[in-house]
């Protein structure tokens, strides 16, 4: 008899245990235009100002290749004490990416480490301004970017979308995104400063400013 | 998971207090076990399998990179909806061998299966549903370190696949390690383990009988 209580109660349990719910996001209401800010930023912004220093390291690189300790010199000042992995026709660094040659000078392949899908990046460098347009099977988007003495400023902005009949999303920039260009491996998250307005029209209407600071961005409506 | 851990101890106890109550008894060593378990937290859900992600991305007809590949459209349209992602548990059936009182083989097919349910903010009906099911078979080595007439504690390792049957299937490898097992009666047992791994991440309980 005992064993067979002992049974319905364990059997009861499982019963009770199984079926259950193991996440839900209802209480969870989330701003549409928040989303696409973090993913725009996380996509597209924060790897074009990795391109950028990666640009910057690897075009000056190209000038005193010939010279090991020199060129290690230099990728030190940029990105610290990280492995070597320098060659003429790439370097990489972990927390950036990979950096190629390619046959136009001035001009280079970029690709992040830290994306779940690589995020390929034509860059190109003419004194003070960088160009970058995100290539592969990504959406559409270029980055005009300048510097000025320590610092890289995203100055203009174009996005498409490759989802058919989807909105149209265009992103002006009201105050340039500022971030201070890496040194002996410290480098920024975030831009110190920047203002971007987000305007999102056809099937979904929408608009939005999205300011950029230290610790991440706010959204303003 | 409190509900969980509360009902895992209240038979722990129970199953203790019974051992307690009896006097020692010789172990009588039956050479074959036969059990059915369930477990708590589902390993491939604890490991990071969400029931959704997989479904609707290898789905996706773009590769736009707004995420979730639904566009900007898509956003605003998720925006309007919650989801919900349920679980069966694991599941599962297991063989043992006991070669001698110490040492045994065991063999096993465990279940995990789940769902998530796309519901709209506004009305709360169920917009979309996806599931995915996983089904795992195993071997393993149980080792016996405490045999009395009523109660066996154990530790053991099994390996084995664990295959997605949702989709395109997918094989992949599977394992579990048990900490410590619990097994109270002679023929007709219960047990309770504490484990990581493949089928589940905490604790697992079961009936089984002995022969």
């Amino acid at each position: 008899m005992r064993k067979l209580v002992y049974s319905i109660l364990l059997a009861t349990a499982l019963l009770n245990l199984n079926s259950c719910v193991m996440s839900s996001d209802k209480d969870y209401v989330r701003d549409p235009g928040f989303k696409l800010a973090t993913i725009f930023y996380n996509i597209y912004l924060e790897p074009s100002f990795r391109a950028g220093e990666m640009t910057l390291f690897f075009d000056k690189y190209q000038d005193i290749r010939q010279d090991r300790e020199a060129s290690l010199s230099l990728m030190k000042q940029y990105f610290g004490n990280v492995y070597p992995h320098l060659y003429y026709e790439e370097a990489h660094v972990g927390s950036h990416g990979t950096i190629y040659l390619t046959q136009t000078p001035h001009s280079y392949l970029f690709k992040t480490s830290y994306l779940s899908k690589s995020l390929q990046m034509e860059t190109s460098i003419s004194k003070k301004y960088i160009s970058i347009n995100v290539s592969d099977s990504y959406d559409k988007c270029e980055l005009s970017m300048n510097m000025n003495n320590n610092q890289l400023y995203i100055y203009n902005v174009k996005y498409e979308s490759s989802v058919k009949n989807d909105s149209k999303m265009s992103i002006t920039v009201l105050r340039p995104l500022r971030m201070t260009i890496c040194s002996n491996g410290q480098y920024s998250l975030y831009p110190n400063d920047g203002l971007l307005k987000f305007v999102v029209t056809g099937s979904v209407e929408d608009s939005f400013e999205v300011e950029y600071n230290n610790d991440g961005f706010v959204l303003r409506r | 998971m409190k509900k969980s851990l509360m009902i895992v101890m209240a038979l722990l106890l129970s199953l203790s207090c019974l051992a307690g109550s009896k006097q020692r008894r010789p172990y009588v060593l039956r050479s074959h076990e036969i059990a059915l378990s369930g477990a708590f937290a589902p390993g491939q859900y604890s490991l990071g399998y969400s029931y959704i992600s997989d479904r609707i991305y290898a789905d996706s007809p773009t590769t736009g990179m707004y995420s979730g590949h639904i566009g900007i459209n898509g956003i605003y349209e998720a925006s309007k909806t919650y989801v919900k992602q349920f679980t069966t548990g694991t599941w599962g059936v297991q063989y043992v061998y006991n070669f001698t009182k110490v040492i045994g083989l065991k063999v096993s097919l465990s279940y995990e299966g789940g769902w998530a349910k796309t519901y709209s903010r506004q009305t709360d009906n169920t917009l979309l549903m996806v599931s995915n099911h996983f089904l795992t078979p195993m071997i393993g080595l149980r080792v016996s370190w405490l045999n009395r007439g009523l109660v066996r504690m154990y530790s053991g390792i099994d390996i084995g696949v664990s295959g997605e049957l949702s989709g395109s299937p997918r094989l992949k490898c599977a394992g579990q390690l048990t900490a410590v097992g619990l097994s109270l009666g002679t023929q007709v047992f219960g047990f309770a383990e504490l484990g990581i791994g493949s089928l589940y991440m905490g604790g697992c309980i079961g009936v089984g009988y002995r022969f």
